[in-house]
C-alpha cells in the first residue's frame, strides 16, 4: 500500500542491457573534474589574517585635522526664588568674581572639602595638608568658551599663615622660579601655577599647557590678591623677617616640622637674604624662656653631630660644617631662637649678627 | 410494521466475564478512584497534588547559582604585588609571577582554569584597548606546561561582535595556537548569579558556560583610560562577564564596578602594562593615544594593583577612581600598596 | 552474455554509469553550497569564494548586465555555465543545482506511487510554458531597472533560505538541545553557522522560511514542480539548448512504447515522444530505464524528427509576458520608495550600497550579506520599508544591533555589487578617502520624550559614550537639576552633531529604552545618494561637498 509507506523504498534499478565503454571513460573524466573543482575550492583558503580587515596603522596615524567643538557651559541649578532666572549662574564662592569672564566660565559646582572628605579629593596628599593646618579646600573648575580649554582650581584655607607658607615650601623644588604678584607670591608649572596668600595656598591647573590657560592663569593669580583675610593674623616671626628684616616675600618661608631634619625642632621661620645665595636666617618663637633654653639646648648637643663647637655661649654659639665648610649660628633671646644657616664665612656672621641682634632688641 | 427483534445478530459473539476478571476489573476501578480522590483532596504540600489554590506555582521563579571564591593563600614570605619590567612581554609575565612566588603556587596539576582577558572591542592588539596577545599565548603555556593544567578556557564576552572581536584583537589565534579553547558568548551561555553582598548585580545573568567545573580563574586586563570611570584596570575587566543590559550600568558605574570585585574572587589578576591607552577609553582607537608602558603586573589583590597602575602606569595624580573605595569598603582588597609590592628584574 | 563488458551486470560499467556520476557530482556541489554557507562568516571567511555560486548563475549575470550594463567583479563566471548548457543542455538543473538536487531528493524519498502513477505524473504538462513567461517578465523588468529575478532564481533562494530560516532554524535547535540536555562540546561550535553570537533573529523569517519549505513540499504533489513549472534560470538555460550538441536521441526502431522512461524523468520532457530539449534536465535517468537500449545521450546520428528544440512558447503567450514584464516595472516603482519623493526612514542600506535606484538594479536578494553579518543588525526587507520591491533587500535594524565601525564584510560577499566592495580605510574615511569623509548610512535623531535625561530627569549618556567616531557625534548639554525626590543631580542631555554622525545606529542599539529608543537612526543624510542628503555642507569637513 503506498499510503502507509513514508519513504520510497524502490531500489533504483537497470533496465538497460548496455553500458558503452565511452560512457565509462565520460563517468571517470568527469570524477576528475569535480574531484578537481572541489579541490580547487577547498584550495582557495588562503591565509587569511582578520585583522587585514582593519585599518593600516599608517593610515590612522595620519592626522585628521579632527575639528574642535564647542562645549555648551554647564546649567548650574537655581534654587528657586534665589535669583531671577535667567541671570548668570551663581557666584564662585569664595572666589573673587573676577575668575569668569567673557572667555571663561563655570564648568562646576564649587565644591567644598573640609578634614573628613578631603582625602576623596586628593587622596594621598590629604595628610600633608591636613599636618600643615588645613580648613576648607574650595574647588571650582572653569571652561573656556571658545575651545576645550578646562582649568581646575583648587584653593585651600590652611588656617594661618604659616599652613600656608608651610605647604608652598612643601610644593616647591629647587628648578622652580618663585614669583610675586602684590600679596600674592607664586610659581609657574606647565599648564598652570601654584601659589599662596595669607592663609590661602591655591593650585591652578590646566588641561593642557597653552598660553591661553597661562594667561589665565596669572589673571586668576593675581585676582586672588583680593581674597578676604581675617584680622591681622601675620605671625611676629614673619613680620620680623619682613618688616625689620627687610626680606622680600618670595624669600620668606616656613616649616611646620622635620626642621633641621629633627622631629623635635617644628615651626620654624626662615628667610633667605638674597635669592642667589642659600643663606637663610631663621627664628623660632617658644612659648616661655624655659622652653626656648631647653630646645635650644637639645638643638646644640643634636648638631654636634654633624658641626664642630667653634664658640659656645650660654645663648649663642657658632658651629662649622668640616665638609661643606659652611657656618651655622644658632642664639637665643627670651622665648625666641634664633640664628643663620649655611653662612660663607665669619665676617658675614659677625654683620648679619649685628644687624639681628640690633633690630631684636628693636622689635 | 412490527419491530423486528435484531438481537442477537448473526455476528454477535457473547463475552462471558469470568469472576476472576470481575475482581481484576474491580480493583483496578478501586485503585484508580483512590487515586483520583487522593489528587482532588491532597493539600498542596502533598506529594503530586493538584490543588494551587493561590496559583503560586505559576510565580516566577529563578534559581541563581553561586561562584566559588577562587582565591589561593599568598605564598608564604612572598609579595602580594609583582612587577615585571624587563625582556618581552612574556619574560615581564614571568618575573611578576615569579615575584609573588611563581605561578604554580597558584594554579596546581589538574586544575582546570580559566582565563578572562579583556577583548570588549574590534580593535587590533597594538591599539591598547584589548589585552594583549601575546600574554594570553605565555600565559596559557605556562599554565599547561610548567602548571600541568588539565584544561585552560579563554572567555569573554565583547561590547562589539564577539567572533570579530576575537579574531581582530588576536586572541583567538593566540589561545588556540598554545592550546586553551575559546568560549563565546552564545545562546545558552548565560544563567543567573547570585552574589551576596552586591548592592546592584545581586542576581544577574552571567557568562556560566565558560565556568563549568573551573576551580581557577585568571583576569589579565589591559590599563586603559575610561571615559565614564576614569580608569579601566583588573577589577573593570570583570564586567565582560555579565550579560543582560549591561547598557544600564552607566547609571551608577562605579557602584557597579565595586560589586564586579566582590562577585568575582579570582586567584590572579594581571595587569597588562605593555600597551597603556592614556586617553580616548576605553574605545581607542589611535595610535597616538597608547603609550608603551613595559610593565605587567600580577597580583592578589586587584584593588591595590589597580591604585597602582592607576597611579603609576596612567600616571594620573589625585584622586583614585571612586569605585577603588568602594571596593575596599566591600573588603575586596586594599588601595594602600605601599610595601606590598615586589619588581624582579 | 553476462560476460560481456557491456552488460550492465557488469560491477565497473555499472558503478560508473552516468546517473551514478550525475548524483556524486549532485552532492559534490551540494557540499559546495553548503560550505559556502558555513564559510560566510567572519571567523571562517578565510579567501573562500563564498558567494561563486552566485556568481556563476547566468540568470544573475544576464540580468544585471541587462540593468546595469556591465558584470561586476566575478560574473563572469557565469560563461562556464552558459558554455555547458551549449555543450549538454540544461544540465545545470539536475547536475549541479543545489535547489534542484533538494527538489530531487525529496521526490526520490517520499514519492511512494507505483510505476504506473509515475509515469503520468512525469508526463509533459503544457503549463511547463509558464517559466519562460516569468522569464520574460524579469528579464524586461531587469532592463527596466528592478531587479527581481532573485525573488525565483533557484541558487538565490537556496542562498536565501538558508540564511534567513536553515541556518539560523539549526543553530536554534543545536542551541535549544544543547541546553536542556547540558550535552555541551566544543564540536558543535564547528556544526553551527553563526557560532559565538547569541541567537540570531531575522525579520519575516517566518515567510522566507516558508517560501523556501512551500516549493520544496509541492515535490509530493508534482515532482519537481519548481523545476518544471516556475524556474527562471531553468527557462533560461533551456531556451539556449537548443543549440547544445549533446541531447537524448530516441532510437524509433527500437522503441517498444513502453513508457518506462517517464518513470523517473526529472524534467517532464517526453523522452517516449519528440523530446523536448528545452525541459530536459540530461538527468540521464531515461537511459537506464529503457529496457530496449532505444534511448542514448549523445551529439551523433540525431533523430532531428524525434526531438522539440523550441520551448512551447506561443507569440501570444510571448506578447503577455512581454506586456506583463513592462507593466510590472511601473506597478512596483510607482509608490516612491525607491526614488527619492517618498523614501523610508527605515531604508537604511549596509554600508557600501550604491544610490537606492542603482541598488534595486543589482540586488538579487541573496541575502549572503545578512547571512555574514557578524553583529545581526542587517535584516531582510518586509513589505513596510520599500513596498513589493525591495522584500528580503538588506536593510539595518538598529534596535537589534548595530552596523560595527571596521567591518565591510557584507561588501566582501557581495555577488553584483548592490554593496560595492569596500575597504574599512574607505568606510571610515581615512587615509586615501581623507576627502570624501566617512561612508554616512543615516542620521541619528534624539526623542526627548523617551530620553532619561531630557524627560525623566534620570542620568544616562550611553549613546554619548558608544558613540564610536572622534570627536563623538552626540554631545551633550550637561545640565544641574533637583529631580522630583529632591536630590541634585548632573543631567547630560544628548544632542546629535550631524556633520559628525555616520548612522552606524550604536547609540540606538544601545538606548536603555529598549522597545521605541529614544535615538534612532533614519536613513536622511546617507552618503550614498546626493539628493537624500540633510545638510548643505559639512562644518566638520569644509572639503567634502
Amino acid at each position: 500500500m503506498a499510503q502507509g509507506r513514508i519513504f520510497n523504498s524502490k531500489k533504483r534499478r537497470v533496465l538497460r542491457k548496455q553500458i558503452s565503454c565511452l560512457e565509462t571513460l565520460s563517468g571517470i573524466f568527469l570524477l576528475c573534474l569535480l574531484s578537481g573543482a572541489t579541490v580547487w575550492f577547498i584550495g582557495q583558503q588562503n591565509e587569511y589574517n582578520p585583522e587585514e580587515r582593519d585599518i593600516s596603522l599608517d593610515q590612522l596615524l595620519q592626522k585628521t585635522n579632527s575639528p574642535q567643538l564647542f562645549p555648551p557651559p554647564l546649567k548650574i541649578w537655581q534654587e528657586p526664588g534665589t535669583l531671577a532666572a535667567g541671570s548668570p549662574p551663581e557666584k564662585p564662592g569664595v572666589f573673587p568674581a573676577s575668575v569668569i569672564d567673557g572667555e571663561w566660565s563655570i564648568s562646576s559646582r564649587l565644591k567644598e572639602f573640609t578634614k573628613e572628605n578631603l582625602y576623596e579629593k586628593i587622596n594621598g596628599e590629604a595628610e600633608k595638608f591636613i599636618k600643615q593646618g588645613f580648613q576648607v579646600l574650595s574647588y571650582l573648575g572653569l571652561q573656556s568658551n571658545r575651545d576645550n580649554s578646562e582649568i581646575a582650581i583648587e584653593l585651600y584655607d590652611q588656617g594661618d599663615m604659616g599652613g600656608s607658607m608651610g605647604i608652598f615650601s612643601d610644593h616647591l623644588s629647587e628648578d622652580k622660579i618663585i614669583e610675586q604678584a602684590g600679596p600674592v607670591i607664586y610659581f609657574s608649572t606647565p599648564a598652570g601655577a601654584i601659589g599662596r596668600k595669607g592663609r590661602f595656598f591655591f593650585r591652578i591647573a590646566g588641561n593642557q599647557s597653552s598660553e591661553k590657560i597661562r594667561k589665565k592663569a596669572l589673571q586668576l593669580l593675581t585676582s586672588f590678591s583680593s581674597l578676604e583675610e581675617k584680622e591681622d593674623d601675620t605671625p611676629k616671626e614673619f613680620r620680623f623677617l619682613h618688616d625689620s628684616m627687610n626680606i622680600p616675600l618670595p624669600l620668606i618661608s616656613f616649616q611646620k616640622q622635620n626642621v633641621f631634619q629633627y622631629d623635635f625642632a617644628r615651626d620654624f621661620w626662615f628667610g633667605r637674604l638674597n635669592s642667589e645665595q642659600n643663606t637663610r636666617l631663621f627664628i623660632h618663637q617658644e612659648a616661655t624662656s624655659d622652653e626656648s633654653r631647653k630646645l635650644f639646648d637639645i638643638l646644640l648637643e643634636e648638631l654636634q653631630y654633624d658641626f664642630q663647637i667653634q664658640e659656645e655661649g650660654e645663648t649663642h654659639a657658632v658651629l662649622f660644617h668640616e665638609y661643606l665648610k659652611n657656618y651655622f649660628v644658632i642664639s637665643r633671646q627670651g622665648p625666641y631662637i634664633f640664628g643663620i644657616e649655611n653662612a660663607a664665612n665669619p665676617e658675614q656672621i659677625a654683620s648679619i649678627m649685628k644687624k639681628l641682634v640690633n633690630k631684636f632688641e628693636d622689635g | 410494521m412490527a419491530k423486528k427483534k435484531i438481537y442477537p445478530h448473526p455476528d454477535y459473539q457473547s463475552e462471558p466475564m469470568k469472576r476472576r476478571d470481575l475482581f481484576r476489573k474491580g480493583v483496578g476501578v478501586a485503585a484508580a478512584s483512590t487515586a483520583a480522590a487522593y489528587l482532588a483532596f491532597a493539600p498542596e504540600d502533598f506529594p503530586f497534588s493538584l490543588k494551587d489554590a493561590t496559583g503560586v506555582r505559576s510565580f516566577p521563579q529563578t534559581v541563581p547559582f553561586q561562584l566559588p571564591d577562587f582565591r589561593v593563600e599568598k605564598a608564604i614570605g612572598q609579595f602580594e604585588i609583582g612587577l615585571g619590567r624587563t625582556g618581552h612581554a612574556g619574560s615581564k609575565l614571568r618575573k611578576a609571577l615569579d615575584a609573588i612566588g611563581g605561578i604554580s603556587h597558584y594554579v596546581k596539576p589538574g586544575d582546570i582554569v580559566l582565563i578572562k582577558p579583556n577583548v570588549a572591542f574590534d580593535r587590533s592588539p597594538n591599539m591598547g584597548a584589548t589585552t594583549n596577545p601575546q600574554i594570553i599565548n605565555e600565559l596559557v603555556q605556562l599554565l599547561l606546561v610548567d602548571c600541568r593544567a588539565a584544561e585552560v578556557r579563554v572567555a569573554d564576552n565583547p561590547i562589539e561582535s564577539p567572533a570579530d572581536c576575537f579574531a581582530k584583537s588576536g586572541i583567538q589565534e593566540a589561545s588556540e595556537r598554545s592550546g586553551a579553547r575559546v568560549y563565546l558568548p552564545d545562546n545558552n551561555a548565560f544563567e543567573v548569579l547570585n552574589t551576596p553582598g552586591a548592592t546592584l548585580i545581586e542576581n544577574w545573568p552571567f557568562f556560566k558556560r565558560p565556568f563549568k567545573n573551573v576551580n581557577k580563574v585568571i583576569g589579565v586586563a589591559p590599563v586603559k583610560d575610561h571615559n565614564l570611570c576614569h580608569a579601566s584596570l583588573g577589577v573593570k575587566n570583570w564586567y565582560g562577564l555579565l550579560g543582560g543590559r549591561r547598557n544600564q550600568f552607566h547609571q551608577d558605574i562605579h557602584e557597579i564596578v565595586s560589586d564586579l570585585s566582590i562577585m568575582i574572587r579570582p586567584t590572579l589578576s594581571i595587569l597588562d602594562g605593555t600597551h597603556v591607552l592614556m586617553k580616548n577609553g576605553p574605545t581607542g582607537g589611535d595610535p597616538s593615544d597608547v603609550k608603551d608602558g613595559d610593565t605587567i603586573v600580577a597580583g592578589i589583590d586587584p584593588v591595590a594593583m589597580d591604585a597602582w597602575a592607576f597611579e603609576n602606569l596612567l600616571n594620573r595624580k589625585g584622586e583614585l577612581p571612586q569605585y577603588l573605595y568602594k571596593a575596599q569598603e566591600k573588603g575586596s582588597g586594599s588601595i594602600k600598596y605601599q610595601g606590598r609590592i615586589r619588581e624582579v628584574t | 552474455m553476462s560476460n560481456t563488458p557491456n552488460n550492465p551486470n557488469n560491477k565497473v560499467r555499472r558503478l560508473l554509469r552516468l546517473t551514478n556520476i550525475r548524483i556524486v557530482s549532485q552532492i559534490a556541489f551540494f557540499a559546495i553550497f553548503l560550505f559556502s554557507i558555513w564559510a560566510t562568516w567572519t571567523s571562517r571567511l578565510g579567501g573562500y569564494p563564498v558567494s561563486r555560486l552566485l556568481e556563476m548563475d547566468p540568470l544573475v549575470t544576464v540580468a544585471t548586465v541587462l540593468s546595469t550594463g556591465y558584470v561586476y567583479r566575478s560574473l563572469g563566471w557565469a560563461i562556464a555555465i552558459i558554455l555547458l548548457t551549449f555543450l549538454f543542455g540544461r544540465v545545470f538543473c539536475n547536475w549541479i543545482c543545489p535547489y534542484g538536487t533538494l527538489h530531487q531528493f525529496i521526490g526520490w524519498l517520499f514519492n511512494t506511487n507505483p510505476a504506473t502513477k509515475r509515469i503520468e505524473q512525469n508526463r509533459y504538462q503544457s503549463a511547463q510554458y509558464l517559466k519562460y513567461g516569468i522569464l520574460i517578465v524579469l528579464l524586461i523588468m531587469a532592463s527596466l531597472g528592478a531587479l527581481q529575478i532573485g525573488l525565483l532564481d533557484p541558487i538565490v533562494m537556496m542562498y536565501r533560505g538558508f540564511a534567513l530560516f536553515v541556518a539560523p532554524a539549526s543553530d536554534m535547535l543545536i542551541d535549544t538541545v544543547s541546553n536542556k540536555t547540558g550535552f555541551d562540546a566544543h564540536w558543535l561550535n564547528t556544526l553551527k553557522f553563526a557560532p559565538g553570537v547569541a541567537n540570531r533573529v531575522f525579520v519575516g523569517s517566518f515567510w522566507a522560511g516558508l517560501f523556501f519549505l512551500l516549493f520544496a513540499a509541492l515535490n509530493l504533489w508534482k515532482p519537481r514542480f519548481f523545476c518544471r513549472f516556475l524556474c527562471p534560470l531553468g527557462a533560461f538555460l533551456g531556451s539556449l539548448s537548443r543549440f547544445s550538441l549533446f541531447r537524448i536521441n530516441r532510437t524509433v526502431a527500437k522503441c517498444t512504447d513502453c513508457n518506462l522512461c517517464l518513470t523517473r524523468c526529472e524534467g517532464a520532457s517526453d523522452p517516449q515522444g519528440r523530446v523536448r530539449v528545452s525541459e530536459c534536465f540530461s538527468c540521464m535517468n531515461c537511459l537506464d530505464d529503457c529496457p530496449e537500449d532505444a534511448l542514448q545521450f549523445t551529439m551523433f546520428k540525431l533523430d532531428k524528427k524525434q526531438a522539440l528544440l523550441q520551448p512551447d512558447l506561443s507569440k501570444r503567450r510571448l506578447l503577455f509576458a512581454g506586456v506583463a514584464g513592462v507593466i510590472a516595472f511601473p506597478l512596483l516603482r510607482n509608490n516612491g520608495l525607491a526614488t527619492d519623493e517618498n523614501f523610508s526612514p527605515d531604508m537604511i542600506r549596509p554600508p557600501g550600497s550604491v544610490a537606492e535606484p542603482e541598488f534595486l538594479e543589482k540586488c538579487i536578494k541573496c541575502d549572503q550579506c545578512i547571512n555574514v553579518c557578524p553583529t545581526n543588525v542587517l535584516q531582510p526587507a518586509t513589505f513596510s520599508e520599500g513596498g513589493f520591491e525591495t522584500l528580503w533587500t538588506p536593510i539595518m535594524n538598529f534596535n537589534i544591533k548595530h552596523c560595527q565601525l571596521k567591518c565591510n564584510l557584507c561588501s566582501e560577499v557581495c555577488p553584483t555589487g548592490a554593496i560595492r566592495k569596500i575597504s574599512v580605510a574607505e568606510k571610515l574615511g581615512k587615509g586615501n578617502y581623507s576627502e570624501d569623509g566617512p561612508i554616512v548610512l543615516g542620521t541619528a535623531f534624539i526623542d526627548t520624550t523617551r530620553c532619561l535625561p531630557w524627560a525623566n530627569q534620570v542620568p544616562c549618556v550611553v549613546c554619548e559614550e558608544v558613540c564610536p567616531v572622534s570627536p563623538k557625534a552626540i554631545q551633550t548639554i550637561d545640565e544641574e537639576a533637583k529631580d522630583v525626590y529632591g536630590n541634585m543631580v548632573l543631567l547630560n542631555k544628548p544632542f546629535i552633531v550631524p556633520d559628525l554622525c555616520i548612522g552606524c545606529g550604536i547609540c540606538q542599539a544601545e538606548c536603555p529604552v529598549q522597545d521605541r529608543p529614544a535615538v534612532y537612526v533614519t536613513a536622511v543624510g546617507e552618503s550614498r545618494s546626493k539628493s537624500r542628503r540633510l545638510l548643505l555642507k559639512f562644518r566638520s569637513n569644509p572639503e567634502k561637498v
